[in-house]
Parts: structure tokens; C-alpha cells; sequence
């Protein structure tokens, strides 16, 4: 019972980091109906973005921010280069090969620059913490705060901000928003900016809990977001965060019962099975509950 | 010299069976295949196993026979084509376009983690040594002239697999195919049965992977899961892209090119001053790949041999078995005449 | 009114039905999109379906041609019970339909396009095609030609060769009916094949259709353009919120108070 709580703590240390991430993902998608095969690419830029930070400053909130705003700009970037070829004429399908093609080329770059060796942020030592039966660093307690706020931040700027209420009207029918007079490149813009920057900073905590920043960092972890979005349904922020807990929570917790190598097998045996029986969600929201 | 350059064709045949298979998938069937690399991989081992003999422990892997090197090959087919009929039958009924490619790409991640992480199977990580050359019995040739012959040995089956795939293009087969890759629905309307067709086309293409990874471990004589970089399907892409995607010899240009350009370009770059030295190569022939997909999807997304109309619905090329219907350009003479008179 | 009075296309319907729709129903989520509908089409008729945008005809065509499953309801085709049968099976069974927005094969030429429509799918066969692939090329021969009258019918044989993606809209209308009608279905289902359509090619539509009808071909057409309905439709069904509310010809339609209430009634007929 002990060993369960344990893993119950680290499944929501993995499900924090895979909250931030999945919901800039499915964010991003609702707006562009562009699944982005280079969003683990933005998370990594965050880690390796903390990195050179630590060369100057050991303050982690400023290595946040910078890493956050390091995700935001290759955001932006890909949007525009998307951009260009949506004015071309180019369909859905290749806007996905584009992405794909930009994540290839962020993954070498970042080798060209920073190598392939596993490098690690240098941190002090985390206070170790019994919150009820789990035992949880006092780090990996802040994660799960800062996930939290960024849940309630997101939540509070969907329901509550005027761009929250555009950004629910593009994604939800984009000709119709633009009728209503809504700029729908902006809200697109403004959607890669906040994707990028929590995808920049859920890959500088993705490099603190999995401790080895590679080039590869991102890619490896995204095929988890992706399970995490469609379990929630794409496009739905509030699927992706139960997604989030649900694949976060399973893949620690079976880790402690079946051979931790196979957990990620497991995470993505989910995946192809959600995929291939219920590609809209297992998770209802409660707008359709409702109905 | 003339090693070098008999081995540089040989990985090129090997990989024009790679893009066929992809092309097969892709450009005819409609759906971005990101597993390709699992049927190459399971043909590979498939082949090994069955032409190596039992493993010295603490090695271990299936079968060993020490059973001849054709009819390895043709187990390898088997094997892609029942994963392929496993993948398929899962992911074609309701997976289309990019979520297709996501859940192939998961599959193949499946299937990469279980292969190196179970013992038993393939002798993860170390993978199956120790193949030992193809007709190795049967023919006593000096290793040049192996070399030679192997070549041709794939380049004749690459002629029969390529007289098969331009056969089923010409056919009603094919040209279902890809008015299910146009429209599914539509094709639905006409009594198509996609599910069925497409899974038919993902077979195949499976088949070839298979047969190709197969050769390929005849001349490597090993398979582990570093040969399985999953960001080597993207040479596969882009060779597809640049040579004409849905056009057979299209894409044999593309791979072709691909290999050259990549090979080439690399060679003339200076060793830069980079924190690890041995693989910045890799890593500008992947970015130069990206920006090369990029820039074809941009500026010739249908690729410098895009496909080919087929005129009139008569045969361009011939049909290898039955006497030929008279050349294309007589058949169009005969229509030019013929609008001629009506006016 | 059709132009010499007489009486429209389709008037000469047998009296056995084709197609027969029983209190069908489709919800989407909480929205009911077709309820408790009926309908029936008589044999070698040409049947109008008209109604209000949102009244739930191209979701009750989509049920009929298998393309959305229905919720409750029966469907009859020629006497048997068709709902559970998927979309292809209903096409080979001689139920075909068309696209609100013509759906064309853009990648294949004009005449292959119509081949594929023309070509029997026992010639698809995988097996047949390496086994006993003189048959198939003998039958592709007599495919072509036959392909080939089709197109000259429609006009569309002197773009044969074009690729079918480069056509102008109502092209690609003419070919999609090509295609149809090349398949010699027993009933088609025309989802508003006028849409953004103009005068002179809706004119040769009709004009297929009733060439269409007279070789025997039932026709149920979901229409908004009303005189296009009125000069092809003996019968016409009206549909509004979800189901039918009237049945009959377009002269008694123009007097029902229900309908003039739901849908003709700012219309000027």
C-alpha cells in the first residue's frame, strides 16, 4: 500500500509536467487543426534555454521565464513559416509534414549546438517532505504547484478573459468567429505564444525530473503528450489535463508493478488503442455530459 | 574504389525497395506510414534469425535454422506482412491522414521498445550477429566478385519488384487506389470498399519493407536496434517527396538523390568546432534534409517526376507478360487524328 | 411551371416504392437532427425533397446512403431492410449519391475518373489482377469505350485527358453525374446538385436527370432552387425541424398552410 502512494506522488510530478504540456498542445490544435509533430522541439529549447541560464544566474524563476520565452519565439516562428504555406494554398496534411520537418530540424540544431552528451541544470538539494502517505522533494512539490497555477491561469483566461472567450470562438468554428468580427490570425498568434511558452516551460521541468537533458529530450516525451491530448479529445484544454492525470498516474503507478522499461509501451498501447476506438476522447466535458 | 562504389549502390537498392514500400503506403494508398522502419527492422531480423544458427548464450534469439538465404527472405515477407495486417486492421478502419501518422508512429515505438527490451526475442540490445553471407555455401567468389554479384542478385529483384508495383498501378487495383487516396468517401459512394483496399496496399508495402530489410542484413550481417533510428523514415520521406510522390520511378530518383546529395554534401562540409565532433555530420544531413522537405512542399510539392497521367486509360509502359497495345505515342497520333476529323 | 405544361419528368412512376423511411431518427449530441421521419419514393419516379435550411435533409440523405448511422428507424431498399448496411454495400446494391460540394477524384484524369464508375469491382480484385489479368484488360477495353460515350454525353470528352482536380465547379458537377450515371444505378440520390449552379448548366442538369429517369433511373433530389424541383418532380416531400410535414405534388405544396407556413410563404413561386 506504502509503495502505491509512492507511486501516486510521482504520477502527479508526471502528470504536472504532461498537464502544461498537453494543454499548450490541444490549445494550439483547436485553433489550428494542425496536429504539431515539433512540440516536443519547444520543450527541449526550454531546458537546454536553462542551461546556459545557470551560467550566469542559479535563479530558477529567471530560468523560467527565459525558458518560457525561449518555447514562445520558435512558436512564433513556426507560425509564421506556416503561415506562408497556408497563403500558398497548401492543405492541412502538409502543414503536418511541415511541422514534422521543423521539429527534425530544431532536434539537430539543437545537437549542432549543444552536442549529444546528457547534460544536467545544477541544483541544490530538495528537502525531502511527507505529505500525507506520499513522500515527496519539496522540487517536485513546486512543480506540482506551478502546474497547478498554470491550470487555474488557463482556466481563468478561458472563461474570463476576452481573449479566453475569442479563442473558444475560433476554435470552435473559425468562419463564424471571423463573421462576428473576431481577428482570427491574431488569436491564433497570441495562442502559439502562450503554447510555446508553457511547452518552454514544461520542458525546463521536464529536464529536472527526468535530470538528463538530451537533444532528444522533447521528441521522447511527446508521443505521451499526444496520448494525454486525445485521451482528453484534441482541442479540449480541460480533456488534456484529466488526460494528463490519467496517463501520468498509470504509467508511474505500473511501474511499480510490471518492468518500468515496458511503461512507456503501455502509455502508447493506450494511445493507439484510444486512436483507433475513440479518437474524440475518452473523457467527456461536461458541456456534452450536459446535453 | 570499386568497393566502395559497389557498396554505395547496394545500400541504394536496398533503399529504393524502402521508398517503393513507403511510396506504396503513401502516395498510392493516401496515408503517411511514420512505421516503415518496423517492417524494414522485423524483415532484417527475420532473415538473420532464420540463416544464422542458435545463439551462444548469453545471446539469445528465436529460431536459427541456418536455413537458406531465399527462403529467409520469403519468411521475411510473412512476418511484415502479418504485422502489417495486425497495424492495419487496428488503425485503418478509422485513422486517416496525420492521426494515421501518429498512431503509426506509437506502433512503431510499441514494437521498437518490446523488440529491445525482450531478451528472448532478438537478443535486445545486442541484436543478431554473426549472419553469415548469403550463399555462402553455394557459390565460392572472391570477395569483390561477391560483392558484384550480390549487387546484381538485388538489383534483379528490385527489377521484379518493380515490374509488379508498375503493374498493379496500371491495373483497376491501382487506379482504386488512388481515387480512394483522392476522396474515401467518394469512393465509398462507388462501392469501394476502402478498409479493405487500403489494408491490401499496406500489406504490400509491408512485404516490400520486409523484403528489403532482409537484403539489407545480408550485406551488414548484423541487426540491433541502433540500425532502427526512427529519424532515418525521414530520409525515406524526403526521398519520396523529391522524387515524385505516387510515381514509382520518381521515386527511385528521390532515393538517389537523397543518398548522393547526402553523402556528398557532408563530405565537403569542414569539422566544425562542436562539442562532439563525431556526430555533427549526421546531424547536417538531417537539417539539410528538413530544409529540403520544406522547400519541395513549398516550391514542387508533387516532386521533379510528378505522376504520371495515364492517357486515354491505356497503359503507358508495357505490360511485361502480354503482347503491348501500340506505343503511346501512336495511340495519341491516332486520337489527333481523330479530333482533327471531328472538327 | 415547366416550360410547355406538360406534365414533369417522373410522372410515370409504377406504384410499388423503391425506397421506404421509416420514423427515422439522428441526434447529435443533444441535437436532433432528424426525428421520427418518414418518407417513401416510388419506382421510376423523380422525388423532390425540400424544406427550410436546418430541416435535416442532407442529414436523412446521408442515413439513407449509409454514410451516418441512424438512431432509430427503419430504411427499406426494393422491400429489404437496408440501416445496418454500410455505404459501399448500398452503392453495389444500386443506391448511389452524390456531394453537396461535387466530389471529384482530382489526382486521376477525366476518364479515368468515369472508369473507375465504369469498371466492375470484381476487376479490382488483387488476385485477378496478377492471375487472370487478360480478362480484366479485355474488360477495361469495353470500359474505356463505354467510359468514353458517357463523357461524350456530358460533353466532357474533350477534357478526358485533364486532370479532374483542374475542372471548373460545374464541370466537376457534370462529372460527378457522368459517373453516376454511368453505373446504372436503380435510385440516385442528388444532394442540391444546383448549389452555386447557373442557369444554362442547370439546365443541362435537368436535362440528365430526366434522361437519367427515363432509362428507368428513380431519383430523389434534396433541392432549395424550387423550379429545378418543380419542372423534374411529380412528387415532392417537405421536411422542417427534423421531419416530413407534407407529401404530394408541387401545386398542392403551394397551397398547404403548413407549408407555406414553414418554408414558401415569402417565396415568390
Amino acid at each position: 500500500m506504502h509503495t502505491f502512494f509512492l507511486g501516486v506522488g510521482f504520477g502527479l510530478v508526471t502528470a504536472s509536467v504532461l498537464a502544461i504540456s498537453a494543454v499548450a498542445l490541444t490549445l494550439q490544435f483547436s485553433v489550428t487543426d494542425v496536429p504539431n509533430f515539433s512540440h516536443g522541439e519547444l520543450m527541449t529549447i526550454g531546458a537546454y534555454t536553462v542551461l546556459e541560464a545557470q551560467t550566469l544566474t542559479s535563479n530558477l524563476v529567471v530560468g523560467a521565464v527565459l525558458a518560457a520565452a525561449s518555447g514562445a519565439i520558435l512558436a512564433l516562428i513556426l507560425n509564421l513559416v506556416l503561415r506562408r504555406f497556408m497563403r500558398a494554398g497548401a492543405k492541412r496534411f502538409v502543414l503536418f509534414v511541415i511541422t514534422i520537418a521543423y521539429g527534425l530540424l530544431l532536434q539537430n540544431v539543437y545537437q549542432l549546438v549543444w552536442g549529444v552528451d546528457t547534460r544536467a541544470y545544477t541544483l541544490p538539494l530538495s528537502q525531502v517532505h511527507h505529505v500525507g502517505p506520499m513522500i515527496l522533494t519539496g522540487r517536485q512539490l513546486a512543480i506540482i504547484a506551478i502546474a497547478v497555477l498554470a491550470m487555474l491561469s488557463i482556466h481563468v483566461m478561458l472563461k474570463y478573459t476576452r481573449f479566453g472567450k475569442a479563442q473558444r470562438a475560433v476554435a470552435d468554428n473559425k468562419d463564424l468567429a471571423r463573421v462576428r468580427g473576431i481577428s482570427v490570425g491574431r488569436v491564433v498568434t497570441i495562442t502559439w505564444l502562450i503554447t510555446g511558452s508553457m511547452a518552454g516551460l514544461a520542458g525546463f521541468i521536464l529536464g529536472m525530473t527526468v535530470g538528463a537533458i538530451t537533444p532528444t529530450l522533447g521528441f521522447n516525451f511527446l508521443l505521451t503528450v499526444f496520448a494525454a491530448v486525445i485521451i482528453g479529445g484534441l482541442g479540449k484544454p480541460y480533456g488534456a489535463m484529466a488526460g494528463a492525470l490519467i496517463i501520468g498516474l498509470v504509467t508511474e503507478v505500473s511501474a511499480l508493478y510490471i518492468d518500468p522499461d515496458y511503461t512507456t509501451v503501455l502509455a502508447f498501447a493506450i494511445l493507439l488503442l484510444a486512436l483507433a476506438f475513440r479518437p474524440q476522447g475518452l473523457v467527456a466535458t461536461f458541456r456534452e455530459v450536459q446535453a | 574504389m570499386t568497393q566502395y562504389v559497389t557498396s554505395f549502390l547496394e545500400v541504394g537498392v536496398v533503399f529504393m525497395f524502402f521508398t517503393i514500400a513507403l511510396n506504396i503506403r503513401w502516395g498510392w494508398a493516401g496515408d503517411l506510414d511514420l512505421s516503415v522502419f518496423s517492417y524494414i527492422a522485423v524483415g532484417a531480423y527475420i532473415t538473420a534469425v532464420f540463416v544464422a544458427g542458435k545463439p551462444t548464450p548469453p545471446d539469445e534469439w528465436i529460431i536459427g535454422l541456418r536455413w537458406p538465404f531465399l527462403v529467409a527472405l520469403l519468411a521475411s515477407m510473412i512476418a511484415g506482412g502479418a504485422l502489417s495486417l495486425l497495424f492495419g486492421m487496428l488503425a485503418l478502419r478509422r485513422l486517416r491522414g496525420d492521426y494515421f501518422a501518429i498512431g503509426s508512429l506509437c506502433f512503431t515505438l510499441i514494437v521498437y521498445a518490446i523488440v529491445s527490451q525482450f531478451l528472448p526475442l532478438f537478443d535486445s540490445f545486442q541484436g543478431v550477429t554473426g549472419v553469415p553471407q548469403p550463399f555462402e555455401g553455394t557459390l565460392k567468389l572472391s570477395q569483390n566478385a561477391y560483392d558484384i554479384f550480390y549487387l546484381v542478385f538485388s538489383i534483379a529483384v528490385l527489377g521484379v519488384v518493380y515490374a509488379f508495383t508498375q503493374h498493379i498501378y496500371r491495373s483497376p487495383f491501382g487506379r482504386s487506389l488512388r481515387a480512394i487516396r483522392d476522396d474515401p468517401e467518394a469512393a465509398l459512394a462507388f462501392g469501394r470498399n476502402v478498409y479493405v483496399s487500403k489494408l491490401k496496399a499496406y500489406v504490400i508495402g509491408g512485404m516490400l519493407a520486409s523484403l528489403g530489410g532482409g537484403l539489407y542484413v545480408g550485406i551488414l550481417g548484423t541487426w540491433n536496434p541502433f540500425a532502427w533510428s526512427s529519424s532515418e523514415t525521414f530520409l525515406l520521406l524526403c526521398a519520396v517527396l523529391i522524387g515524385g510522390i505516387a510515381n514509382t520511378k520518381g521515386v527511385l530518383l528521390g532515393t538517389f538523390i537523397v543518398m548522393v546529395a547526402l553523402t556528398e554534401a557532408t563530405r565537403y562540409i569542414p569539422a566544425l568546432p562542436g562539442p562532439s565532433g563525431q556526430d555533427d555530420s549526421e546531424a547536417i544531413q538531417y537539417i539539410i534534409v528538413s530544409l529540403l522537405i520544406m522547400a519541395v512542399l513549398r516550391w514542387r510539392p508533387q516532386g521533379i517526376l510528378p505522376e504520371k497521367r495515364d492517357l486515354d486509360g491505356v497503359a503507358q509502359s508495357r505490360n511485361l507478360w502480354w503482347r503491348p497495345q501500340g506505343t503511346l505515342a501512336e495511340n495519341r497520333d491516332r486520337d489527333s487524328l481523330a479530333e482533327s476529323g471531328k472538327q | 411551371m415547366s416550360s410547355d405544361g406538360a406534365a414533369p419528368a417522373g410522372s410515370v412512376a409504377t406504384a410499388r416504392p423503391i425506397l421506404e423511411v421509416e420514423a427515422v431518427s439522428k441526434s447529435f449530441g443533444g441535437l436532433k437532427a432528424v426525428s421520427d421521419c418518414s418518407l417513401v419514393v416510388q419506382e421510376g419516379s423523380v422525388t423532390g425533397l425540400i424544406g427550410p435550411n436546418g430541416a435535416g435533409k442532407s442529414t436523412l440523405l446521408s442515413m439513407i446512403s449509409g454514410f451516418l448511422p441512424t438512431d432509430a428507424g427503419r430504411i427499406r431498399f426494393r422491400g429489404e431492410e437496408i440501416q445496418n448496411l454500410s455505404a459501399h454495400r448500398r452503392s453495389r446494391i444500386g443506391l448511389v449519391r452524390s456531394f453537396q460540394a461535387a466530389r471529384v477524384w482530382a489526382g486521376l484524369t477525366v476518364l479515368e475518373n468515369v472508369l473507375v464508375s465504369v469498371t466492375p469491382i470484381a476487376d479490382e480484385s488483387f488476385f485477378r489482377t496478377f492471375v487472370n489479368w487478360r480478362s480484366i484488360r479485355g474488360g477495361q477495353k469495353i470500359a474505356r469505350a463505354r467510359a468514353r460515350e458517357v463523357l461524350a454525353e456530358f460533353g466532357l470528352d474533350h477534357m478526358r485527358n485533364e486532370l479532374a482536380g483542374t475542372l471548373s465547379g460545374g464541370q466537376k458537377r457534370l462529372l460527378e453525374f457522368a459517373r453516376i450515371a454511368s453505373m446504372e444505378p436503380a435510385l440516385v440520390l442528388l444532394d442540391e446538385p444546383q448549389a452555386g449552379v447557373n442557369a444554362v448548366l442547370g439546365d443541362r442538369m435537368a436535362d440528365a436527370v430526366e434522361k437519367m429517369n427515363s432509362k428507368g433511373i428513380t431519383v430523389l433530389i434534396v433541392e432549395h432552387n424550387l423550379p429545378f424541383v418543380e419542372r423534374l418532380c411529380a412528387r415532392v416531400n417537405v421536411m422542417q425541424l427534423g421531419t416530413t410535414i407534407a407529401a404530394g405534388s408541387m401545386a398542392e405544396m403551394r397551397q398547404h398552410p403548413e407549408v407555406i407556413d414553414a418554408y414558401l410563404g415569402d417565396v415568390d413561386v
